[in-house]
């Protein structure tokens, strides 16, 4: 069967005509009588395309979020391969184990790190911190500069009592370059010898540091508990049973497949220098050390997914709705087309060619205005945080209240850019499963069309 | 064209004078036979009998008109001659086809090359211009977009409507509309123009116009006409004049 003829049907049908028609000549004119394309099918276009809107926002928004985060983690934290050594291991030990792991092809950078929980007190408040001790080379890799942004001072502390704090730590801390500040440790002595056992023996060890420098990852979970020490100072501190130590190393490409290759490389070299105390399980990629965390973030997509995915669902429906009525509306033109010679699959193919050039033109809309959104997220909230704050002052002059500044994504809980990523993949499936859902909705109304049958015209004409 | 379609043999027009004959054996070169033909529509109350063993022949290219009070089955007639409805008994063969014989999926295809419909309203497709609504059946037939376009063309210029063609329903008169309706049925070049009450709805100048046109146009191509109507004076116009009386065919 040649499908244009359908096509010409159904598309000049639901877009109505070329030109504008003329009203008023003909009022009792019963073919005439209502304007086209159909308002019900314009709602149920615009209804598949603002449904598609937030579905596109939170995918390429929580794309752009992971993503932004993740590499947060990777660089500045977790480093793309971790091996942990055992308490005690000192950079001498750790030496030739780095060497070992730098050879390997695809390595950048391996270094030594030592962290540990700890209370920081300063003047005027205190807070947990984690304690780090990294070697500089985890400072000046490429990675972590991209990521770990100097605010103030120096990035790197070099001294015994040279301290670098995340921004937000320092704020809570009420904390700025050059000021003093304590740290209590659980005393590495006192738990030897036995004196920790019971709240009465336990004795705090307390060190002072000088603030040196102030970071931030750009992200709150990381800022406001880094606390950097350096590599000397931490070997003093960090001696307590629950401090963590381990090799981190940076890889060339941490997203491809060779991370795994370069992971069972360096288990392999590892177990031929360390056969004391090295397992290859001790060698953990970046996806198993912040299994939890992604395994979170996952979770939190599919379920918005899912609830954005109900509302294009209900679009669809009401599309197949929409149809419905639009079938109700043209049963006397489907009568007369079957009364050429059109065949149920002719009337079915027509139906469903609507339903998918409609439910086309709605993903188009929705596609269009989504990634017009998505790409524009940041200024739009700021635009809507500018309208609502001007909203919310003349309010307030009005009333004689006292104006309060809103910010609707505060940045000291989210990155303070949201990253945009757009993966043509995924969007193109959903623009598929819109198509797809668009002529299954148009499926029953296809049916009620076949029904029609020529005897409407007769019928109505008797 | 589906092989199950029985086409009876011979469909070469008959030339000269109309032979009817409400009581004749059915005719291979007829437009239209049927013999016996029967048709009810039960309800739960009662089985109405509209249609009691109609009998009747009409030559190709000639005319007729079937006249009857409201409800005598005129327009059930119409139907089952479009094959629009099934009959009940009988034989009936239409523009070559064994229409008793049809399946329901064979009937679409029939009312392609046989039928041409004219209702009491024009029922234009409302967005399509007076050229496209013309064109349509053609190019949803398989005849190319080019060609049901100038057919339709043509159509329309032998119609009267040549400053029309682009125009839509709503900007077209009454008449317009309905000479634009019989370009339409004619586009096919059916064998059969089935016209139920064409003149129903329109003023008496453009009955007049819209009558001439439907038995003119298709008496040039061999196209017969069968006209259901309450209008005597239209129903003289016809051929052969039947009425349709308690269920049966009569010659009028």
């Amino acid at each position: 069967m040649n499908i244009s003829p359908l096509l010409f049907v159904a598309a000049r049908s639901l877009l109505g005509r070329k030109k504008a028609a003329l009203v008023g000549k003909d009022s009792k004119d019963k073919a005439g009588q209502r304007l086209s394309p159909s308002h019900g099918l314009v709602g149920a276009i615009l209804g598949i395309g603002i449904s598609l809107v937030p579905l596109l926002l939170v995918l390429v928004v929580s794309d752009g979020m992971i993503e932004g985060i993740t590499r947060r983690y990777i660089e500045t934290k977790t480093y793309h391969i971790q091996v942990a050594v055992p308490d005690g291991f000192s950079a001498s030990k750790a030496a030739s184990g780095l060497v070992a792991a730098r050879a390997i092809p695809g390595v950048i950078t391996a270094s030594l790190e030592t962290n540990g929980s700890a209370v920081a007190v300063s003047a005027s408040a205190s807070g947990s911190v984690m304690l780090r001790a990294a070697d500089p080379e985890f400072f000046s890799e490429r990675g972590t500069k991209s990521y770990l942004n100097i605010l103030e001072g120096s990035l790197i502390p070099r001294g015994t009592r040279d301290i670098v704090l995340g921004s937000a730590l320092a704020k809570k801390l009420k904390l700025s370059v050059g000021d003093q500040l304590t740290i209590i440790t659980p005393n590495h002595e006192a738990e030897e010898g036995g004196e920790s056992d019971g709240y009465a023996g336990y004795r705090p060890r307390l060190s002072f540091f000088r603030v040196t420098g102030i970071v931030s990852a750009g992200y709150r979970d990381l800022d406001e508990v880094w606390a950097f020490i350096s590599p000397a100072a931490g070997q003093r501190l960090l001696v307590y049973s629950s401090c963590y130590s381990f090799m981190g190393l940076k890889v060339e490409d941490p997203y491809s497949n060779s991370l795994g290759e370069i992971r069972l490389a360096l288990s392999e070299s590892l177990d031929s220098l360390y056969p004391a105390w090295f397992d290859s399980y001790l060698a953990r990629t970046w996806p198993e050390v912040e299994r939890s965390l992604y395994a979170s973030f996952g979770t939190t997509k599919i379920t918005l997914l899912f609830i954005m995915g109900i509302a294009l669902l209900v679009a669809a429906i009401n599309l197949g709705s929409s149809l419905s009525t639009f079938v109700v509306e043209h049963s006397m033109d489907i009568a007369v087309l079957r009364s050429f010679g059109a065949t149920d699959k002719a009337i079915r193919r027509i139906f469903v060619g609507a339903g998918l050039l409609t439910g086309s033109l709605g993903t188009l809309i929705g596609l269009a205005a989504g990634l017009l959104v998505s790409l524009n997220v940041n200024a739009l909230i700021r635009a809507l945080e500018w309208l609502l704050n001007i909203g919310g002052s003349l309010f307030a002059f009005l009333t004689g209240r006292r104006a309060v500044a809103l910010q609707l994504l505060d940045p000291a809980y989210y990155l303070e850019v949201i990253p945009v990523a757009i993966d043509f993949e995924q969007i193109g499936s959903i623009v598929l499963l819109c198509i797809i859902l668009s002529a299954l909705v148009s499926l029953l109304p296809a049916k009620k069309a076949m029904r029609v049958s020529v005897q409407e015209l007769i019928r109505k004409s008797a | 064209m589906n092989k199950n379609i029985r086409k009876a043999a011979g469909d070469g027009a008959i030339s000269g004078d109309a032979v009817i004959s409400a009581n004749a054996t059915i005719l291979a070169d007829a437009a239209i036979s049927c013999k016996g033909l029967w048709k009810s529509f039960a309800s739960k109350a009662e089985t109405l009998d509209v249609l009691k063993g109609v009998d009747m022949e009409l030559p190709t290219g000639s005319s007729c008109s079937i006249v009857g009070a409201s409800g005598s089955g005129k327009s059930t007639f119409l139907s089952i001659l479009g094959g629009i409805e099934r009959l009940d008994k009988g034989e009936l063969r239409v523009g070559g086809y064994e229409l008793h014989r049809l399946s329901e999926k064979e009937l679409p295809v029939f009312r392609t090359k046989v039928i041409g419909f004219v209702f009491q309203f024009h029922y234009l497709l409302k967005d399509f211009s007076a050229l496209e609504n013309v064109a349509l059946p053609a190019y949803m037939a398989g005849l190319g977009r080019k060609k049901a376009w100038e057919k339709a063309e043509q159509l329309l210029i032998k119609v009267g409507l040549k400053e029309r063609l682009n125009h839509f329903p709503s900007e077209l008169s009454g008449g317009e509309r309905q000479r634009a309706a019989i370009a339409r049925a004619l586009v096919n070049d059916p064998r059969v123009i089935l016209a139920d009450e064409p003149t129903g709805n329109l003023d008496a100048q453009n009955a007049d116009t819209v009558s001439e046109l439907l038995f003119e146009l298709p008496a040039l191509t061999g196209t017969s006409l069968v006209l259901a109507t309450h209008d005597r004076e239209l129903a003289q116009k016809a051929s052969v004049r039947f009425a349709l009386i308690q269920g049966s065919l009569q010659t009028s």
